[in-house]
């Protein structure tokens, strides 16, 4: 801890070895959010360098109110917002999104029991695979909210922190990412099972 | 409490999940699905999920080795160029270390187009092409180029007695220094997610670019300054660019045995005005220079061979050959993405130094 805070020092003071030192400790943590946020090894490989790039010239607003990483982590998310931004893909998938009507009245529609259960016959390891399969393939808002939750583990308050909206956006953000994966999941499921009968009590 | 019904029992799973309901919430959830069948799935079928994506959080991921290498090859490029844009006659008084390395990225945005598996950027070695060739809009990115005239690269220092600057061979790394970014720019630092889209200058992105009948204009004010106490003034300068929300890079240096710092900010044209005022109260001014140019043909020079690097890339079947492709579309493309997050931007280089 203290170590970082004394790299950061050093890097300030434009110490690029310091700063060297700095990419070396959390490039893992870094990459590795890039990756859950991207899906891709190419561009998470991308956004990691223009993170800590970005982080570099940034370094002077740092204050050790955040610990570095999750800094660091802060960056990342917005370097992947408008990298999907500038690429236009950020509506991609909102548009057609079943359950995303403004009042979120409808927000549950078509819910349990109506569709039997897909998954129950799953395998864990095929559950893993739906679910990247459906992480992917979320709006971009949803994504990040579920990949800060659940796979980075952050508290409601550092996730609004990260993304710079109110708790309340949080929460319901992550209520509705929590929908729009399940929808996503039992359509995977479906076609999957289409294809291959799965195995279980369905045979 | 009355008994829920399911639209408020599927409400409460979320929070459920993050361990954020209540006692009495929780209850009352636990009461309906034990009598709800379908919302007792829908429970199980989210825990199912949220243990799942949580499993994923704990896989290991190793970033690619090379990263670390990528990122200091950006800054250390990224260093260079910010010198590399002072004026000509500054930059002789920076010390002879510092003056080799800028000699050997070049002296201003070089534009070499394709043909021979060139870059653009700093890296490029200063060539004089006939007229009419796009070499003759070499340096129109330049902020700081020592005039406002469109000078080939390396006439500004030869100009100023550098001979050791040549047309000899690219410099170190240079494809790693066109990777810099010629100009470092920084669309709003961290924090400020809706910057302007140019961050991710090394994500491949091929979207549409249209030509630009005009408005791509870059204006620079360059402050030379001589200061009490450099640190006290580097940091009135960063907290005053703060202010105006310029984004910032600070660069030390020495120059003839005495440090200087050098700052090149970013500011919207509306608030440099203030900016400028402000810098002017932190020292005494000892030099100011003033420059506007409007780079819009050099952009549409540039979109038009970056369009000709991707269909030629595109069509190449030779797999190195489609590698060297991408890399030189690459470094277009960055030159590009650097102008538009300048345009409209008022790019300020202040230069401290101690009285």
């Amino acid at each position: 801890m203290t170590d970082t805070r004394l790299l950061v020092k050093r890097a300030k003071n434009n110490d690029l070895a310091a700063f060297e030192e700095l990419v070396r400790l959390y490039q893992d943590r870094v990459y590795a959010l890039c990756l859950q946020l991207s899906g891709h090894r190419d561009d998470a490989q991308d956004l990691a360098q223009e993170t800590f790039v970005r982080a570099y010239r940034a370094l002077s607003g740092f204050r050790n109110e955040a610990e570095f990483g999750t800094w660091l982590h802060r960056i990342a998310v917005n370097v992947w917002l408008n990298f999907r931004r500038r690429n236009g893909r950020e509506f991609q998938l909102s548009l057609d999104e079943p359950l995303r009507t403004a009042d979120g009245g409808e927000l549950l529609r078509g819910v349990a029991g109506t569709d039997g259960d897909p998954l129950r016959a799953l395998e864990e390891k095929e559950m893993g695979e739906l679910v990247r399969a459906a992480l992917k393939d979320l709006s971009e808002e949803h994504r990040v909210v579920l990949v800060l939750r659940e796979m980075e583990g952050y508290t409601y308050e550092e996730v609004s922190r990260l993304l710079g909206c109110s708790l309340g956006t949080v929460k319901s953000r992550l209520s509705r990412a929590r929908e729009a994966i399940r929808f996503k999941i039992i359509e995977l499921a479906r076609k999957a099972g289409e294809d291959l009968p799965a195995g279980g009590e369905k045979r | 409490m009355t008994a829920m019904d399911c639209r408020e029992a599927l409400l409460l799973i979320s929070p459920h999940l993050d361990g954020a309901l209540t006692m009495e919430e929780e209850a009352a959830l636990a009461g309906h699905t034990g009598s709800c069948r379908a919302c007792a799935a829908e429970l199980a079928l989210q825990e199912k999920l949220s243990a799942a994506l949580r499993e994923f959080g704990r896989l290991e991921a190793q970033a690619p080795p090379e990263l670390c290498g990528l990122v200091m090859s950006r800054l250390r490029a990224e260093r260079k160029t910010a010198l590399a844009r002072l004026p000509a006659a500054w930059r002789k008084a920076l010390a002879a270390a510092a003056a080799v390395l800028l000699i050997t990225c070049g002296t201003a945005t070089g534009l070499k187009i394709a043909g021979g598996g060139k870059m653009i950027g700093l890296g490029t070695p200063a060539k004089v092409e006939g007229p009419g060739s796009p070499a003759g809009l070499i340096n129109g990115g330049g902020p700081a180029g020592p005039s406002g005239e469109a000078t080939a690269p390396g006439t500004g220092n030869a100009q100023e007695g550098n001979t050791p600057y040549d047309n000899g061979g690219n410099g170190p790394g240079s494809p790693l220094t066109a990777a810099g970014g010629p100009a470092g720019i920084e669309p709003g630092a961290e924090g400020t997610a809706d910057a302007p889209p140019a961050g991710v200058s090394s994500v491949p992105a091929e979207g549409p670019r249209v030509l630009l009948s005009s408005g791509v204009k870059v204006t620079s004010t360059i402050l030379k300054t001589a200061v009490e106490d450099l640190t006290e003034a580097r940091a009135k300068a960063v907290a005053l660019a703060a202010g105006a929300e310029a984004s910032t890079q600070v660069f030390r240096e020495q120059a003839g045995g005495r440090k200087i710092i050098v700052l090149r900010m970013a500011v919207a044209a509306g608030r440099a005005p203030d900016l400028i005022a402000g810098l002017y109260g932190i020292g005494n001014v000892i030099d100011r220079q003033d420059e506007s140019r409007d780079i819009t043909p050099l952009y549409n020079e540039t979109l038009v061979q970056y369009n000709d690097l991707i269909s030629r890339k595109n069509s190449a079947v030779d797999a190195e050959e489609q590698r060297r492709l991408e890399a030189q579309a690459m470094s277009y493309r960055q030159q590009l993405d650097a102008w538009e997050a300048e345009a409209g931007k008022r790019i300020i280089t202040l230069w401290l130094e101690s009285k």
